[in-house]
């Protein structure tokens, strides 16, 4: 019976990652490709923890921290592209401002 | 005592906390779902009462995580908090909301004596 | 009652957990295609990441938890980690695309942040 309720979860975790490729593809300003990068990370997370379930071994449990890790400082590198249109700040920049 | 005093208002800060994750959550679903858009988004300035920046990133780290409410900058002062809003009735209203729930809380935690 | 119904109905609370946590996710990736601009889109993105996430790695710790008696802390940390982060990425992102002037929904009823914003502009000009 559980694994049958997994199984949809998947399915409907699966929809919702294909939702936000449609955004992630047609969003009309970077942001919204940002946002929608940060969801499927998250989704993904969300994804191997019900296949960890479904498969009934904690061995993928390592893979949902790293990918957690990943998608934050994803979004923190490109959130700061945006804004200054550099990602690593050397200190000299400082004085040019 | 101050420790048992600062843990028990740990404690109703993430009480608190978790019931309105929960009912702002059900209204944003509820104004996703809704075939006919009814929203009125807007931005709204909170003055907080806040002093260290350890509060204030508290205070705009659970605005943030509340569905509903964003927290989009901070003044460099550090006493305006600018909060995107997803459906604003009353700002008076909002801004009360904010102030008697989370930052009353968050006082009682970091100025426990 | 014996174990097998115990069991049963375990087993039945932790799928509904799941299917629930599945669920918000869907319905919150529904209000990013269709709402109409990044910061209405950025209030959903930031709902899937905390409760749907939150439901479905709760129903995992459960899970491992009863039936594989192993009480994961790679898990509660998952979920600590998720509620630290997911808040400061929608407000960098939110921040970042207001700075780069992405303008609100034309719905808008209130902006306080726009003259906040040309005058802080002007002083760091004028300086």
């Amino acid at each position: 019976m559980l694994n049958g309720f997994l199984l949809v979860s998947l399915i409907l975790l699966s929809l919702a990652i294909l939702g936000s490729m449609f955004r992630l593809l047609a969003g009309p300003s970077i942001p919204d490709r940002i946002a929608a990068l940060d969801t499927i990370g998250i989704l993904l997370l969300a994804m191997i923890a019900v296949i960890g379930m479904l498969n009934g071994t904690a061995a993928y449990l390592d893979i949902i921290l790293v990918i957690g890790i990943l998608t934050f400082i994803g979004t923190t590198a490109f959130a700061r592209y945006m804004e200054r249109g550099v990602v690593l700040e050397s200190g000299d920049d400082q004085t040019h401002r | 005592m101050l420790v048992l005093k600062r843990s028990w208002a740990v404690i109703k800060l993430f009480i608190i906390f978790n019931r309105e994750l929960f009912l702002s959550s059900i209204a944003v679903l509820l104004h996703i779902v809704r075939p006919r858009l009814a929203i009125r988004p807007g931005i709204v300035e909170m003055k907080t009462e806040l002093k260290s920046s350890f509060e204030i990133t508290l205070l705009s780290c659970l605005i943030c995580l509340t569905p509903g409410t964003l927290t989009l900058d901070v003044s460099n002062d550090g006493e305006t908090l600018y909060i995107h809003a997803m459906d604003i009735k009353d700002a008076e209203e909002l801004k009360e909301q904010i102030k008697s729930t989370f930052e009353k809380a968050i006082m009682e935690v970091t100025r426990a004596c | 009652m014996n174990p097998e119904t115990i069991r049963h109905i375990v087993e039945f609370v932790i799928g509904i957990v799941v299917l629930l946590g599945a669920l918000v996710s869907v319905i919150s990736v529904f209000g990013i295609i269709r709402l109409p601009d990044v910061y209405l889109r950025s209030h959903a993105a930031t709902k899937s990441a905390t409760l749907g996430v939150l439901l479905i790695l709760l129903g995992g710790f459960l899970y491992f938890w009863i039936f594989e008696h192993h009480i994961s802390i790679k898990l509660l940390l998952g979920i600590v980690f998720v509620f630290i982060t997911s808040p400061v990425a929608g407000h960098l992102n939110a921040r970042a695309a207001y700075r780069s002037g992405v303008s609100l929904w034309k719905g808008s009823v209130r902006d306080d942040l726009k003259e906040d914003l040309k005058r802080e502009r002007q002083e760091s000009r004028g300086v």
